[in-house]
């Protein structure tokens, strides 16, 4: 069963209009920061999303953790749309998806003590009477491995980064959520303390049966902790599919040129060139279609005019690329070590 | 839970906190202590003063009616035209100017602090009707507004205090409206909602506490400019008729008409008034360095 | 030689404590070469590009053996010297978040061209050529001159700021993280560009970052630092195939890569340290699975382990055995 379900989700920022628009009678501008995204979360999987800066992954993030109105299509939590839940049924919503955010300096309140902010979560939502919740609060620092007696009564700005994101964690699961949104949780820590952190998260969701949306640009992380992926451009679902097929087989050429562009910690191997033109183009009311298409070097007349999303079949490497089996498309694969 | 001694040692520690920032600088050092005095000399008025306030005194010596008397050691400020001690009208006017200025300053804030934190955090239609409200205000004289308020319904020191209150909370509401905003888009409020805080709880218990070394900065602000405001209008004969305060008394002095003869008159309230102020901004200074950008660790 | 640097020290005074940023660090700059300084935070790397550009703040104090710039020592140069005829002449910098440095207000191409002819005396035209000459090697469109910073994208605007470091010929070229909070395929571009300046102008890069992969791409030398100094110095293959310091070690495991989905990713333990007093001993010392006594006891003096591979680790000599235990977690997690 399907965990969450994001269906035909758009969401567009309207710009404010310029007095020559309201006086000509032109229509607002808008960034389409998601569009026609159809998208499932299983019970149990670890699902990466990957996209450069503006791709719209930290805006799907937040629609589907219910923290942002889509301007259109449904957020369906365990076959229940969230736009029809009524205020218990929102509460438990609420409770069964939680959010790690990026950056452990920002995400924790400066004048909480530790315990305090790991203890908000359940005081906010009234779960459980105080002395459970203490309990709760000392099981879960344990379990993200800060010793609760040294930890509790301090301040944010006492920890490192490391012990920050572990508190972040901890305030996350003491919810006992059935969903983890994680974005991009470890690209403000250090790097030789990144490998803990992404084991610990690994080892919760198999611990605690969560399935966890691992938002990243870090194609290399999401190789490594991903069991499937979704790569986005500019507001579009462009591939998923297991996270092996993605990076080794791609079907997009957005995804090739992605990973062709991902620098290999090895000197003796050399990565291919990525096949792309110009710069990144700013999504406002750009044309209907693909929107890889102004880079795209196999971009054809039928790319601009119509996109073909995703469809939510589960566990299919599907690609929306109208072009993706024709031979000069599917030639440039990208040559890898399957290692 | 906690129990009533660690709320207790809780309190205490909160204080010992703002003392410490207070005194953080040599200007809030001198400020605090300037305005403790005050605070103390308010407290114990009626200990304090030698004579009654409103008591003709007699010369010791002469027998006579201790009129415009210069500083003596029997009148160690003077006397007014009328006899009256200007020591014991000095004591007793700094707890009603201390008084005044301490209820309007917290009525002020209060207001100036809720508008401020339910318009930044809200946004929208609130928002735009609040900040209106204060724009109104804003326009709205003060004196005027006084007179207005003073002449419908009489002379009395609520009608003193809720006037000022009224008008000095406007600068506080945006300047804490501007500052919720900034703290809304920072990532802890996302997260708090995250974990299911509902809107008010947020407002007052998430985004209050790092708002609140800007608000100690504008309470004293707030104080400040009541004790301001109460000098101007008593002095220009709207203050408390039954009280007396040191705008009051450079009143009885001005329609007396002898405030070129009777310096000791003069000097001691007006002084008193820039002391009294200067020394409140001096701690408002303190808590501007404190809240302003708060040093964070070092990462 | 380039640039020859001989026991550099920097410290600050803080808080009536003195803080050792930089310690005992040594390392030389061949004519034309890309040579990497890989560090995480609180290694030094900062403060090491202040020392060289002679910008560390007013609590802090450098000193050094030698520090030794095409024949010239740059600390004792006087400070007027050294601002007209080396900064940015000679020694350029592209710093951190470069990409924030450009004043919104002005425009960009009209802002370095100030900032040529406030340094040097050139006629206006001939600056303005200078710098489309520069956008043009940078890979930058010509009418972006007339263009504000906020219509540049974040890659455009670290093009725009390495335009302005190779305004006036450097030799050196240091650039602090040139491709942190760029997205990848703009990396790849910047990357690609970098190389083809080095090849063009055949001016030297010192690129400070904390990504190996990066520096694996494009560095010819690479520099690994550690708590104020550089624990090994190696040939970018050699440093690979070859680690010798355990923390080099430990740091080649911690990178995943695209190409080895199942690698299991091992961290090292602890954080690194604050630097407080000048101590002998090893500050690698408390994360290290291969620490023995003697290392708390002396501070391990740079050794030659091969051509041109320089590493400060009282083990070296056991370095083929030790690297083959690093590669399993048993080693790290004990």
């Amino acid at each position: 069963m399907d965990i969450l379900k994001l269906e035909n989700v758009s969401q567009e920022f309207f710009l404010p209009r310029k007095f020559s628009d309201i006086v000509t009678n032109k229509p607002a501008r808008s960034i389409r920061a998601v569009q026609a995204m159809n998208l499932a979360i299983h019970e149990n999987e670890i699902l990466g999303i990957a996209g450069e800066s503006g791709c719209g992954k930290s805006t799907t993030c937040l629609i589907a953790a219910g923290l942002l109105s889509p301007t259109n299509g449904a957020v369906v939590h365990r076959g229940q749309p969230l736009a029809a839940m009524d205020e218990a049924t929102k509460k438990t919503f609420r409770r069964s998806v939680q959010i790690i955010f990026q950056d452990p300096y920002e995400s924790l309140n400066p004048r909480f003590q530790i315990g305090d902010a790991v203890a908000e979560g359940p005081r906010a939502m009234q779960l459980w009477p105080e002395e459970v919740i203490q309990e709760k609060v000392r099981s879960i620092l344990n379990a993200v491995g800060l010793d609760p007696d040294r930890f509790m009564k301090r301040f944010p700005h006492e920890l490192s980064g490391g012990e920050r994101q572990r508190v972040g964690i901890a305030t996350a699961l003491v919810l006992e959520p059935d969903i983890v949104f994680a974005d991009e949780p470890l690209s403000m820590l250090d790097v030789s303390i990144r490998a803990d952190i992404l084991a610990l998260i690994k080892s919760l969701a198999a611990e605690r049966k969560f399935s966890c949306v691992y938002v990243s640009h870090d194609l290399s992380i999401l190789g490594n902790v991903a069991d499937r992926i979704m790569i986005m451009y500019l507001g579009q679902a462009v591939e998923i599919g297991s996270a092996r097929e993605v990076l080794t087989n791609p079907k997009h050429p957005y995804t090739k040129a992605l990973i062709s562009a991902v620098p290999i910690p090895d000197p003796t191997v050399e990565r291919g060139i990525p096949k792309i033109v110009g710069d990144l183009s700013m999504p406002v009311n750009t044309h209907q279609g693909c929107q890889f298409a102004p880079r795209c070097p196999y971009a054809k007349e039928a790319c601009w005019q119509s996109f073909k999303p995703l469809s939510d079949a589960h566990a299919q490497h599907q690609s929306s690329c109208l072009r993706e089996s024709e031979p000069d498309v599917v030639g440039e694969v990208v040559d890898a070590d399957r290692g | 839970m906690q129990t009533f001694g660690s709320r207790m040692r809780n309190g205490w520690s909160t204080l010992h906190r703002q003392y410490k920032i207070m005194t953080s600088n040599t200007y809030g050092l001198i400020g605090f202590w300037v305005v403790a005095f005050f605070f103390a000399v308010a407290l114990f008025a009626p200990l304090l003063a030698p004579y009654p306030v409103w008591e003709m005194q007699y010369d010791a010596e002469t027998g006579q009616l201790a009129m415009l008397q210069a500083p003596s050691l029997q009148f160690p400020l003077g006397t007014t035209h009328l006899g009256y001690d200007l020591m014991s009208q000095m004591i007793m006017a700094t707890r009603t100017t201390v008084m005044i200025g301490l209820i309007s300053g917290f009525i002020s804030i209060m207001i100036g602090a809720n508008i401020g934190l339910i318009a930044g955090y809200y946004g929208g239609l609130i928002d735009e009707f609040l900040m209106r409200c204060t724009d109104i205000l804003y326009g709205m004289p003060f004196l005027p507004f006084v007179i207005i308020l003073i002449s419908l319904f009489g002379r009395k020191i609520e009608f003193v205090i809720l006037a000022i209150a009224l008008i000095v909370w406007r600068t506080s509401a945006r300047v804490i409206r501007a500052q919720t905003i900034s703290i809304k888009q920072r990532q802890f409020v996302t997260a708090a909602r995250a974990r299911g805080c509902s809107h008010l709880r947020i407002i007052y218990r998430h985004i209050l506490p790092n708002v609140l070394p800007l608000l100690l900065l504008y309470t004293s602000f707030n104080i400040a400019w009541s004790i301001v405001t109460e000098a101007s209008a008593s002095f220009l004969g709207f203050g408390d008729g039954d009280t007396i305060s040191w705008g009051g008394m450079l009143y009885e002095l001005w329609l007396s008409g002898k405030t070129r003869v009777a310096w000791w008159w003069f000097l001691p309230p007006a002084a008193c008034i820039v002391a009294l102020v200067t020394s409140l901004v001096f701690i408002s200074r303190a808590y501007e360095e404190y809240a302003n950008p708060r040093l964070r660790e070092t990462r | 030689m380039l640039l020859d640097v001989r026991n550099l020290g920097v410290k600050y005074r803080m808080d009536g404590q003195h803080i050792h940023a930089v310690n005992r660090l040594s390392f030389q700059l061949e004519e034309n070469e890309i040579f990497g300084v890989v560090g995480e935070s609180g290694c030094g790397k900062s403060s090491l590009i202040k020392a060289l550009l002679r910008l560390v703040a007013r609590n802090g104090s450098v000193e050094a053996d030698s520090v030794n710039f095409q024949g010239q020592e740059l600390l004792q140069m006087p400070m007027e010297e050294f601002r007209k005829n080396i900064l940015w002449q000679k020694i350029a910098l592209v710093p951190q978040s470069a990409m924030n440095s450009l004043n919104p207000v002005y425009k960009v191409g009209p802002q370095i061209v100030e900032a040529i002819c406030a340094h040097v005396p050139m006629p206006d035209h001939q600056a303005r050529d200078r710098v489309h000459e520069l956008f043009e090697s940078v890979g930058l469109q010509r009418d972006l001159f007339d263009s504000y910073p906020h219509q540049f994208s974040g890659g455009m605007r670290q093009r725009a700021m390495i335009a302005m470091a190779l305004a006036l010929d450097p030799k050196l070229i240091i650039m602090d993280e040139p491709t942190t909070g760029l997205d990848v395929l703009v990396q790849d571009k910047i990357l690609k560009t970098l190389r083809r300046i080095k090849d063009e102008t055949k001016c030297s890069m010192m690129i400070i970052s904390h990504d190996i992969a990066i520096m694996s791409e494009i560095a010819t030398r690479i520099g690994v630092m550690y708590g104020g100094s550089f624990v090994e110095i190696a040939p970018t293959m050699d440093l690979f195939k070859d680690p010798s310091h355990p923390y080099t070690m430990g740091l080649t495991n911690a990178f995943p890569s695209i190409r080895e989905l199942g690698k299991e990713l091992i961290s090292i333990p602890g954080s690194p340290p604050v630097m407080v007093r000048e101590e002998n001993k090893c500050w690698f010392e408390p994360r290290c699975p291969f620490a023995a006594d003697g290392c708390r006891q002396s501070f391990p003096a740079p050794t030659m382990t091969g051509a041109n591979h320089v590493v400060s680790c009282l083990r070296s000599e056991e370095r083929e055995r030790l690297s083959q235990l690093a590669k399993e977690k048993a080693t790290w997690t004990s």
